[in-house]
């Protein structure tokens, strides 16, 4: 326990120690993340008339987000089915990455779910015994379970991997493994959960059509690997630990096969939409086409197309065995996907509304700043876990530091 | 000042018509008076829906509907008289002025009636020949003033049974007449017997755009596909 | 690879973290906090212009509605009157009208009749004391109507905005739509804390005191019924309509939904709702479904009946019929 205490105490020491890099680097980060919860308390007290959002199109660029990020953080499974399912051994080096990216960005969900909320205050009533949770019923009930479980999962297998480390002992195989079997199934569930809170929308027919959890993780497996391939050629550069080139090669051939299922589902779905001129079509002919005099979000969808055949265009051919080109195809498809399943996915399913009318969603100044405050908090979670979590990993953070390793 | 002109007229010929009636009236009361039956002082036609009995007015505290507008929908005509004491006794006229069966519009007053009533052409179809404060039936009888929805039934036998059974035209008051009254609107309150088809409007202002909308002051009139 | 001279974590970084703490580092801790504090207080800064009864710790720590005792309710409702009182001057008689038994509510809507002249759109609002920016604002009105073109019934080329000298226009018809009170409501299955639930009579309602303004109800509500207050709802005294009761027209706090509950706030005193009162064409017929001898059983047996959108599977008990 004590040794613990200790653990803990040197991990927060060392969270404040570094080069000015780091720091100016947390430093921005800390502005933003302050930027955007000073938005959001002037949201809180003016209430969401603050953001874009209307009676027509009642959920925008915070659902919009977090319906992405749960990908992201889905996606987390793609290092950890390499690793432990296929036992290629360069992917242990890395699958740790992966879970830390995992818990940032399940953190980041969480509050883009709890901004959008009309009444935060009353948060509790979704928690027993104070409130009242309606479950099985709510989809949503079920998205709050799945996530909050992957996050404690993910806690808990980062947590302990890193601990042992740091004790240099052997991790128990027992403590992590089923946890980390576990962890695979609910990587798919949590996206799945997500991809059902719009499939099993009825009402909306945009949404409400079988392919949407399938196009969900097939998209999520493409974003999530592209950020990973990026960050860790960001470790590999500002710090000495050793990740290969072989991870960013599995990766790069996981994103290929996700994103030529993705592109493929979406064809899928515009041939469905387009070839029988259906009245559900109406969201899609908005999204792409413009309806009625109205194309807000004409140019997003066509940018996210575009950057997802160049990003598909690049990884299937061998350019982007040049980490040049790997990493514009990284950045291709992480925004074209953004796009596509934020302005593209979420604000279709409203426009037109269920009875027809056109109401246009553009977020506001002040909910943009509530997102990029979010987002810059995910980035300086993740990048103090990193900060930490790499000097144990390459044994410099030991429990008795005479056995620590010289690197450097 | 036009417009206290046009009352003025109005005024000083609803004096004289309502002076040569009682002269008229004065003249030949003499011989035929006992053949007028009026069984009732009868109502305009057009009056609101009756006020309901304290006894039923809602919960004390509570306050009645005086927010929602419960006008009956036919525009009032002939206020004018009705102010000026007209008693609605036609035949206070009509004793005198006689119509043809065959006549499909008025030849001396009430000028600004049009009989616009599909196949139902001639004043005698609904208005009873020797008395006209009642209403004629198929086979001569009369249909007091107050049964207006006795007449049309003559006609609109599926319209009438649907009225009957609450689903046409509109009923105000209580569902659940265990709680309090219901009141139905009448034909005649809703459409002018004379041209029948129900009169267009003036729709009250439409749905406002929602202000936070993207486009939301270039697009104010949107969405006219 | 691994050489950077660059090297972001260094030997000389993790050492410290060894070394008990000194002085200086604490005091530069110190210092880091107060200006992280400090930051963090101006951000939270418009905390301050929340008005002093907008969260009240007894509302914090109330129960869900149908948890309430009868006489915590008549408390909750003491104090949301006076409340109203103080904010808008105005004291409402405000009520709990529970279901009554044997009664089941069923609407329908004549479309042959409908002109599209918004009375109902208007008197919901005079009604129900929405939010309004201005006297004229009918945004949050539970109903809209819809002008369709004659020949098809095709909502995706209806119009909410139409506004022509007179109605109806010749070659158009009307179709006001609002809550549905679905049987099968999507809106009451997705709720993540059972703030909207359908009671006995039929009428889906919203516990405005539990809501947490999600609003995933909206996006599965096939016919646009709910509204969200995007704001404190603001409202002038004159048009208050101070006949309330807790789960109907009472003035709603920020952050929550509402929609129509066919005003049961008069339906469960046996009136008529205020949209029905005004109908100048009487399109609009209310009654109980369970009584046979009712005027919305009159229909469902003798008319012909349409139900929007009955393909979703939310069996309404609202309903459309013709005449002609």
């Amino acid at each position: 326990m004590r040794d613990y205490l200790t653990f803990l105490f040197r991990v927060w020491r060392l969270s404040f120690q570094g080069s000015w890099k780091f720091y100016a680097w947390m430093s921005v980060l800390t502005v933003v993340a302050l930027i955007g919860l000073h938005a959001w308390a002037r949201q809180f007290v003016d209430g969401l008339q603050t953001t874009g959002m209307t009676n027509q199109v009642s959920w925008g660029a915070y659902i919009a987000n977090f319906t992405f990020l749960v990908g992201v953080a889905a996606a987390a499974v793609m290092l950890v089915i390499p690793a432990y399912i296929y036992k290629k051994e360069h992917m242990h080096e890395v699958v740790l990455f992966g879970e830390l990216l995992a818990i940032a960005v399940i953190v980041m969900c969480l509050l883009f779910v709890t901004v959008d909320l009309g009444r935060p205050d009353r948060f509790h009533h979704m928690i027993p015994p104070f409130g009242i949770f309606n479950f099985p019923g709510s989809i949503l009930s079920w998205d709050v379970i799945v996530l909050n479980g992957y996050l404690l999962l993910n806690l808990h297998i980062a947590g302990y991997l890193l601990y042992c480390r740091y004790r240099h002992q052997k991790p128990t195989k027992k403590f992590y493994i089923p946890f980390v079997f576990l962890s695979i199934a609910w990587a798919v569930s949590i996206h799945t959960v997500t991809a059902f809170l719009y499939v099993g929308l009825a009402g909306r027919s945009y949404w409400h059509h079988p392919l949407v959890p399938s196009r969900f993780l097939a998209s999520a497996f493409v974003a999530g690997p592209a950020l990973m391939i990026l960050t860790f050629q960001i470790i590999r550069r500002v710090t000495n630990y050793f990740i290969g080139d072989q991870p960013i090669f599995t990766l790069r051939m996981i994103m290929t096969v996700a994103m030529i299922i993705n592109m493929f589902l979406l064809a899928c779905e515009l041939f469905t939409e387009f070839y029988s001129p259906t009245q559900h079509a109406a969201a899609a002919h908005y999204l792409y086409f413009g309806l009625h005099g109205y194309s807000g979000l004409v140019p997003w969808i066509w940018t996210a197309i575009v950057l997802d055949v160049i990003g598909l265009t690049l990884l299937i051919t061998p350019a982007s065995r040049r980490i040049l080109w790997l990493n514009v195809a990284c950045i291709t498809c992480f925004v074209g996907i953004w796009i596509e399943k934020g302005m593209g996915l979420i604000i279709p399913g409203f426009v037109p509304s269920p009875l027809g009318q056109i109401v246009e969603y553009l977020p506001t100044l002040n909910e943009t700043l509530v997102c990029l405050g979010i987002w810059a908090f995910g980035l300086l979670m993740f990048s103090w876990m990193l900060h930490v979590a790499i000097p144990i990993m390459n044994g410099s953070l030991r429990d008795r530091p005479e056995l620590a390793a010289q690197i450097n | 000042m036009i417009k206290f002109a046009q009352y003025s007229l109005r005024l000083a010929l609803a004096v004289a018509i309502s002076a040569g009636v009682w002269w008229l009236c004065q003249v030949s009361s003499a011989g035929e008076a006992q053949s007028i039956q009026i069984t009732e002082p009868l109502p305009p036609a057009n009056l609101p829906v009756v006020e309901k009995p304290p006894a039923e007015q809602p919960p004390v505290g509570l306050p009645t509907d005086t927010h929602l507008d419960k006008t009956p929908p036919r525009a009032t005509k002939g206020l004018d008289l009705v102010k000026l004491g007209w008693t609605y006794n036609c035949m206070e006229c009509h004793k005198l002025l006689k119509a043809r069966w065959n006549y499909d519009r008025p030849m001396v007053e009430h000028k600004d009636i049009r009989l616009d009533h599909g196949n139902n052409r001639f004043c005698l179809n609904c208005h009873h020949p020797t008395n006209r404060n009642a209403w004629v039936d198929y086979d001569g009888a009369e249909i007091a003033q107050a049964n207006v929805v006795q007449l049309c039934a003559k006609c609109h036998g599926t319209t009438y049974r649907d009225w009957n059974a609450g689903v046409h035209g509109r009923q105000n008051g209580h569902w659940d007449e265990a709680k309090g009254d219901k009141t139905k609107l009448r034909c005649i309150q809703c459409h002018d017997p004379h041209s029948p088809k129900f009169q267009a409007m003036k729709p009250l202002p439409p749905l406002t755009y929602p202000s936070r909308a993207a486009g939301a002051d270039a697009a104010h009139a949107p969405h006219i596909p | 690879m691994s050489h950077d001279p660059q090297n972001e974590v260094s030997p000389k970084t993790i050492e410290q973290v060894y070394r008990p703490m000194t002085r200086r580092t604490f005091l530069k801790g110190a210092a880091a906090s107060m200006v992280g504090v400090a930051g963090l207080m101006a951000a939270l800064k418009p905390l301050l212009e929340l008005d002093s009864g907008a969260i009240t710790l007894d509302e914090l720590l109330q129960k869900h509605y149908r948890q309430l005792t009868p006489e915590d309710l008549r408390r909750i409702m003491d104090n949301l009157a006076a409340k109203a009182e103080k904010e808008h001057g105005v004291r409402p008689t405000l009520r709990d009208l529970k279901p009554l038994d044997g009664v089941e509510f069923g609407y329908a809507l004549n479309l042959t009749r409908c002109i599209g002249c918004r009375k109902c759109a208007h008197a919901c609002l005079a009604e129900n004391n929405q939010s309004r920016a201005n006297p004229d604002d009918i945004e949050m009105s539970y109903i809209r109507v819809l002008e369709l073109d004659k020949g098809a019934i095709n909502l995706e080329t209806s119009n909410v905005y139409y506004n022509p000298e007179t109605v109806p226009q010749p070659d158009k018809y009307y179709m006001p739509v609002q809550c549905h009170q679905c049987r099968q409501a999507p809106c009451t299955k997705v709720c993540p804390v059972q703030a909207t639930w359908q009671e006995k009579d039929g009428i889906v309602v919203v516990d405005y005191n539990w809501c947490i303004g999600c609003r995933y109800c909206m996006a599965a509500c096939p016919y646009d019924a709910r509204r969200f207050n995007y704001q404190k709802p603001t409202i002038a005294k004159e048009q208050i309509n101070p006949n309330q009761t807790y789960l109907s027209n009472r003035i709603r706090p920020k952050g929550v939904v509402e929609k129509c509950t066919f005003c049961l706030h008069r339906t469960r005193d046996g009136k008529y709702p205020a949209c029905l009162e005004v109908c100048p064409t009487g399109a609009r017929v209310f009654g109980n479904l369970l009584d046979p001898d009712s005027e919305i059983n009159y229909i469902l047996k003798n008319k012909r009946v349409y139900i929007l959108k009955e393909d979703v599977g939310t069996q309404p008990r609202f309903y459309y019929f013709f005449d002609k």
